[in-house]
C-alpha cells in the first residue's frame, strides 16, 4: 500500500467528520458516519461495490448535495452552506464524472471556456490556459470539432481540460474511466495523474475497480455506509 | 466565449423550437400592428374628414354616433353670422348602398365646402355643383368601384340619379364616398332643414374659447369641440382604439404562451446540461439569466419578424380594391416602440416561470437523471 504518504506533513484539504446521509427522509441510509481527511496533494481513491456512497460522498463534498448531519471542511469552505457552495466550484474544486457530461453542439474549446463564463475570467486569459491543458492532454488539434465527434477517450479527456481550467485545489472523479475501454480507461487516468502532481491538485477518485485504486496515493474503501483506510 | 454567446449557441441547438417560439410572438406583433394601423389609420381619415380646413366642431350634445347627430340650419346660420366665425359648413352625413356595395358613405355638403375646391376633377365641372337636379359626385375610388361613368345614372336606394362628377381626394374615406349638394342630401336621408354637423373655421384660433361658450350658450343641446378634444373624446375612437388594443394583446397572449411554452421544454430538456453548468459554477442567478436571456433574444428575432409580417400584410390588403384608400398603415415611431415594448413584456413574463424553473435544478438530483 502508498503508506509513504501517511507521514507526508502536508496541510490537510478536506476533512469530512460524522457524516450522516439517506435518501428519502432516511428510508434509504446510504452513509452512516463517515469520517475521513485528505492531505493536499493526495491522489484518494473512494472504493467500494456499487451503490456504496461513492458518489453520494462526492457530491457533498462538492457541495451539490447536503448532507443530514456531520460536517465538511473542503479547502476552508463549507460544502454545506449554500453561501459557500459557489466560491467552492468556482475556486476549489473541479468535477469530472462517468459520463463525460459535456454539452453537445458546443465545440470541444467551447466546453472548456464554459467555467470561465461563470466566473467571468477575460478571454485571453482562458484560452491561454486552455491552450496549454489541451496540448498536455493531446487534444488541442481538436479543439474546434463539436462533442458529437469524438471518441469517448477524448470526450473524458475534453472532460478533464474542463475540470482543470479554473485551476481548482481539488479535482472530485466519479468513475472518470468507468465509459472507457481498458486501454484508454488506463490513459485519461494516467493523465490525470500527472497533471494533479505536476500542478499540486487533490484527487478523489470514486472507483470501484481495484486496479485504480491501488495506483492512487490513499483508498477509502466505502463498506456499509462507512469508510476505512486501507 | 461569452455568455451572450452561450445564449445564442443554445438557440441555435434546436433551431425549429426557437423559430415556433419567435413565431408566436412575430405573429402577435404582426397582428397588433395590422389591427392597429387599420383601426388608427381609419380613425386618423375620418378625423381630417371632420378637421378638413375647420379649427371647431359643432354637433349634437349626448350623441354617440355622429350620424345621429342634428345641428338646425337656424344654429348654422347664427353661426355664420358670429365675427369671430370665418367660415362655417354644414355636413350631413349618410350611408347609401348600391346593388353591389352595401356601404357607401355619403356627405352632404354646401357649394362653398373647401373640399370641392381641394379635389382634383377627374370628370365634371366644379361649377355645376349643386345646380343640377338629382345629380351626385362620386370620389374617384368610388366611381372606380362602382364602375360609372360622367353623366351615367346609378340607382342608389330606392332613387336613381346622374353622375355630374368623380373627384379624386387625397383622404380614403372621402374617395371612397358619394358627395351630395346639402339640400338634396337632406331630402333623400328625409332630415330637412339639418345637418350632422358644422365645420367651423375661425378668424383667429385664439377666440376657441370664446366660440365655444357663446354656441353652447345659444344653443344648449349643441357642442363645439376643438378638434384634437373631439378626437380624444369621441366614444367611437375610443371604442375602436380600445379593441384594436385588446385584439392585438390577445394576440400577444397566445404568443407569450408559445413562448413559455418553447422555454418550458427547452428547460426540460437540458435537464443535465444545467446540473452540469451549476457545477462548472453557474450561479441560480446566472441559470435562470441565462433562460431568460434566451427568450429575450426569441422576442428580438419575433419582434423584427413581426414588423416584417406585419408591413407584408398591410401592404397586400391595400392592394385588394374593396379596401383601396382605407388602409392608411400607420407606422409611427411611438406605435412601434409601444408593440415592441408589449412583445418584450410579454416573452418577459412567459419565460419567467421556465427560467425560475431553471433555477430549482438541484446538481445531485440532475446527474443522476438520465
Ligand atoms: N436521489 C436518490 N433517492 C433515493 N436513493 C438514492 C438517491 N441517490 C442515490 N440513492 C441510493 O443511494 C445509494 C448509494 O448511491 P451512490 O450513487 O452513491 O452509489 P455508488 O457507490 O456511487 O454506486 P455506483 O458504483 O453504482 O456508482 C444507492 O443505493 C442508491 O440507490
Ligand atoms: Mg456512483
Amino acid at each position: 500500500m502508498s503508506r509513504e504518504f501517511e507521514n507526508r506533513n502536508a496541510p490537510t484539504i478536506i476533512k469530512v467528520k460524522n457524516i450522516h446521509k439517506g435518501f428519502d427522509n432516511g428510508a434509504i441510509p446510504v452513509l452512516k458516519n463517515v469520517t475521513l481527511t485528505i492531505k493536499e496533494g493526495d491522489i484518494a481513491a473512494l472504493w467500494g461495490s456499487s451503490g456504496s456512497g461513492k458518489t453520494t460522498l462526492l457530491h457533498l463534498m462538492g457541495g451539490l448535495d447536503t448532507p443530514d448531519s456531520g460536517t465538511i471542511d473542503v479547502a476552508g469552505l463549507d460544502p454545506t452552506a449554500e453561501s459557500d457552495r459557489l466560491a467552492l466550484r468556482r475556486q476549489k474544486v473541479g468535477f469530472v464524472f462517468q459520463l463525460h457530461n459535456l454539452i453537445p453542439d458546443l465545440t470541444l474549446k467551447e466546453n472548456c471556456l464554459v467555467t470561465g463564463v461563470a466566473t467571468g475570467t477575460p478571454k485571453s486569459e482562458c484560452i491561454e490556459r486552455f491552450q496549454v491543458l489541451a496540448k498536455e492532454l493531446g487534444i488541442d488539434h481538436r479543439q474546434d470539432r463539436r462533442i458529437q465527434e469524438l471518441s469517448g477517450g477524448e470526450r473524458q479527456r475534453v472532460a478533464l481540460c474542463r475540470a482543470l481550467m479554473h485551476r481548482p485545489k481539488i479535482i472530485l472523479a466519479d468513475e472518470p474511466t468507468g465509459s472507457l475501454d481498458e486501454k484508454n480507461g488506463e490513459l485519461v487516468f494516467e493523465i490525470l495523474k500527472q497533471l494533479a502532481r505536476r500542478e499540486n491538485v487533490t484527487i478523489v477518485m470514486a472507483t470501484h475497480e481495484r486496479r485504480f485504486a491501488d495506483a492512487c496515493d490513499r483508498i477509502f474503501q466505502i463498506r456499509n455506509g462507512q469508510s476505512f483506510e486501507i | 466565449m461569452s455568455f451572450l454567446r452561450l445564449i445564442f449557441i443554445n438557440l441555435t441547438r434546436h433551431r425549429i423550437r426557437a423559430i415556433i417560439g419567435s413565431a408566436g410572438i412575430a405573429f402577435g406583433v404582426a397582428a397588433m400592428l395590422t389591427v392597429l394601423s387599420i383601426v388608427l389609420g381609419a380613425i386618423n381619415m375620418f378625423e381630417r374628414i371632420l378637421s378638413n380646413d375647420s379649427h371647431y366642431l359643432v354637433f349634437e350634445r349626448n350623441v354617440s354616433d355622429l350620424f345621429f347627430s342634428s345641428v338646425p340650419e337656424e344654429a348654422v346660420e347664427e353661426i355664420r353670422k358670429l365675427e369671430m366665425v370665418e367660415a362655417a359648413n354644414p355636413i350631413l352625413f349618410g350611408l347609401v348602398s348600391t346593388e353591389d356595395t352595401p356601404v357607401i358613405t355619403c356627405f352632404g355638403i354646401t357649394n362653398d365646402d373647401p373640399r370641392l375646391d381641394d379635389a382634383e376633377w377627374i370628370a365634371g365641372d366644379r361649377a355645376l355643383f349643386g345646380t343640377e337636379p338629382q345629380t351626385i359626385y362620386l370620389g374617384s375610388r368610388a366611381a372606380e368601384f362602382a364602375e360609372v361613368e360622367l353623366g351615367e345614372e346609378v340607382p342608389v336606394g330606392n332613387d336613381v340619379f346622374i353622375i355630374g362628377g368623380i373627384l379624386k381626394l387625397e383622404n380614403g374615406f372621402e374617395n371612397g364616398g358619394v358627395f351630395m349638394p346639402l339640400k338634396l342630401a337632406q331630402e333623400f336621408f328625409s332630415k330637412e332643414g339639418y345637418s350632422s354637423i358644422v365645420a367651423v373655421k375661425l378668424t383667429d384660433t385664439e377666440l376657441g374659447e370664446a366660440f365655444k361658450k357663446r354656441v353652447e350658450a345659444d344653443y344648449p343641446d349643441l357642442i363645439a369641440l376643438e378638434n384634437e378634444e373631439f378626437s380624444q373624446s369621441y366614444s367611437q375612437f375610443k371604442i375602436l382604439s380600445a379593441t384594436a388594443w385588446s385584439v392585438g394583446v390577445c394576440a400577444f397572449l397566445l404568443g407569450g404562451m408559445g413562448v413559455a411554452n418553447t422555454m418550458l421544454m427547452s428547460v426540460f430538456s437540458r435537464i443535465r446540461e444545467i446540473a452540469v453548468l451549476r457545477v462548472c459554477g453557474f450561479s441560480k442567478r446566472q441559470v435562470g439569466t441565462m433562460i431568460l436571456g434566451e427568450s429575450f433574444i426569441l422576442a428580438i428575432f419575433g419582434t423584427l419578424a413581426g414588423f416584417v409580417f406585419g408591413f407584408i400584410a398591410l401592404r397586400l390588403m391595400s392592394g385588394i380594391p374593396q379596401l383601396n384608400g382605407y388602409i392608411q398603415p400607420v407606422f409611427d415611431a411611438a406605435i412601434l416602440a409601444g408593440v415592441a415594448l408589449v412583445a418584450f413584456f410579454t416573452s418577459a413574463v412567459g419565460s419567467f416561470y421556465p427560467a425560475w424553473r431553471a433555477t430549482r435544478i438541484q446538481p445531485a438530483e440532475a446527474l443522476r437523471y438520465e
